[in-house]
């Protein structure tokens, strides 16, 4: 379609003296508005009242979304690398507009299976599309750092909560009167919801687009100034060949680090999803009173999320300096004996619980946004984004396992309410053994044998797509930018 | 998009055709090119910066009852 001719891949290289600093905004506009998905919470209750039904069947449509996430950025990984960033990140703001529309109309027209195919399914194939999207790129314009580059955009969907948050609380004060944010019981009305899906659809599309119009590819043979690759692949741990996401899978190394990511997610989510209940409960007294009110529970969330967001900037960016494979012994090993610590001193002072569960959760964070990193060094560059969408499976399948583990622990326990910090020491001790695990798989990666190799002209995905599009004659042959 | 931005990118194009690399860009050529870049980065950022500020900012006062605020 002549419309969308912006989209071909001609249009996406980059001309000389084009700004690389014009990538990682472009990133951080899809990975800002998708990062909404962790922002549920603001309208869950209005929707479990809305539609008369339980939190478990509202939280449904948020479970839908994070498998849609792993399972889309898993197969459409390879399609992101051929197309290229624009192409997928024009498609990733169509489903998330479009599961936002789908599911204001689920909401208008009282049905709630609509938001489940609306936000859940459609909604989270722009997730999964979106959030590998802008990473191999990011790759190939910092190769110099790119734990800083996909540290920035990754930075951007924890980010992305913290702006939808307290924005949609906002918008549905608007559009209807009798909802009051500051009032716990306070709830919005199932009209306010759906008026504020149709919006964030409008504005996500909007903002998302500005990603796909500032996105460029390098273009063949480009690097910075002063960057030399020789420098960067002397190092043990860094390949200077290319592995492709069908034999990445093969290797020993993609499935320890599925493992070390697998367990750093589980850990984290494990805290993360209990973050307020969890405080005060870590602080109940033996009249069953927490000195710790809900207010301070609520903010407790707020600095976790914080943290979040900044440990996958500050900790991607050590891990150029350091390497990524000590960085990773650091969040899995120091983790060991944070979470011990947590278990076992935690209660003793609520700076030193809060201290703790901070840079806890920014290890979480670090190793979300670390891993693409880690995989350009053990793969090359060749496929990384399909083989870090394969790779996210670790995190769908940790975001079944870590609620699993610390609620099923909670449970037998006791009740919700009444339970306090001994109650949390079999979980958390849980949680060290965990991270235990990933510890050793992190220390078994080691450089992936020749013969995954791909030969010397296998190097780009999209370059190679590019090239074999101009031998077809479908594009003017060395036609490059805008 | 700027004529000045059309104009770069022909440039651009004539010298990426011969091979690409960025050395390999006559100095003024890619001063230019970075200096019609110079609002489009500034409103790019903003863009994404702001919203994000005005999140952090949001956040951080939802923390102050922990610290007794």
């Amino acid at each position: 379609m002549a419309v969308l001719a912006f989209l071909d891949r001609e249009h996406t290289v980059a001309g000389p003296g084009f700004s690389r600093w014009l990538i990682p905004p472009a990133a951080l506009a899809v990975h800002l508005c998708i990062g909404q998905a962790y922002a549920t919470s603001v309208y869950k209750t209005a929707l479990v009242a809305h539609f008369d039904t339980s939190l478990t069947a509202i939280g449904i449509i948020f479970s839908i979304a994070i498998v849609m996430l792993g399972v889309s950025a898993a197969i459409a990984g390879t399609w992101v690398d051929r197309v290229g960033p624009r192409k997928a990140m024009f498609a990733a703001a169509c489903f998330w507009a479009s599961g936002f529309l789908v599911g204001a109309v689920g909401i208008g027209t009282n049905q709630l299976w609509l938001v489940y195919l609306g936000y859940g399914f459609i909604g989270g194939i722009g997730l999964g599309i979106g959030y590998i999207s802008p990473v191999s790129t990011l790759i190939k314009w910092f190769p110099d750092r790119p734990g800083l580059a996909t540290g920035m955009a990754i930075m951007g969907f924890g980010g992305g909560a913290l702006i939808a948050s307290p924005l949609s609380s906002q918008l549905m004060a608007f559009y209807d009167s009798g909802f009051d944010p500051s009032d716990a019981t306070s709830v919005a009305s199932g009209d306010a919801v759906m008026k504020l899906f149709l919006t964030l659809a409008i504005v996500y599309f909007l903002v998302m687009m500005l990603g796909v119009f500032n996105v460029r590819v390098p273009a063949p043979g480009w690097k910075p100034p002063g960057f030399d690759p020789a420098k960067l692949t002397a190092k043990p741990m860094i390949t200077a060949a290319n592995v492709s996401a069908n034999n990445a899978v093969k290797t020993p190394q993609f499935w320890f680090l599925w493992t070390v990511l697998f367990c750093n997610v589980t850990a984290g989510i494990g805290i993360l999803e209990q973050a307020s209940p969890m405080i005060q409960d870590f602080f109940r007294e033996g009249d069953g009173v927490s000195t710790v009110a809900a207010a301070a529970g609520a903010g407790f969330v707020g600095l976790l999320s914080i943290f979040n967001m900044a440990g996958r900037f500050v900790w991607s960016s050590t891990s150029d300096i350091i390497g990524r494979k000590p960085m990773y012994a650091i969040y899995l090993g120091i983790g060991i004996v944070l979470y011990f610590l947590l278990a076992t001193f935690g209660s003793a002072a609520t700076i030193l619980f809060v201290l703790l569960g901070a840079i806890i959760i920014s290890f979480y964070g670090g190793g979300f946004a670390t891993v693409p990193a880690y995989l350009r060094d053990l793969f090359g560059t060749y496929q990384v984004g399909a083989i870090h969408g394969r790779l996210l499976t670790a995190w769908s399948a940790a975001g079944v396992a870590g609620p699993l583990i610390i609620n099923g622990f909670l449970d037998a326990q006791g009740t919700p309410g009444e339970l306090v910090a001994a109650d949390y020491r079999l979980a958390l001790y849980t949680m060290v053994g965990v991270l235990a695990v990933g510890f050793v798989a992190n220390l078994l990666i080691r450089p992936v044998a020749d013969r995954f190799h791909e030969s010397g002209d296998h190097t780009d995905a999209f370059l190679e797509a590019r090239a074999a599009e101009s031998r077809n004659g479908k594009v003017p042959a060395g036609r490059s930018s805008t | 998009m700027s004529s000045n931005e059309d104009r770069a990118h022909a440039a651009a194009d004539h010298t990426a055709s011969e091979g690409g690399q960025d050395g390999a860009v006559d100095s003024g050529t890619r001063d230019s090119v970075m200096g019609s870049q110079t609002p489009r980065l500034v409103v790019s950022w903003l863009i994404v910066g702001v919203p994000l500020a005005y999140g952090i900012y949001q956040t951080i006062s939802k923390t102050l009852p922990l610290f007794g605020g």
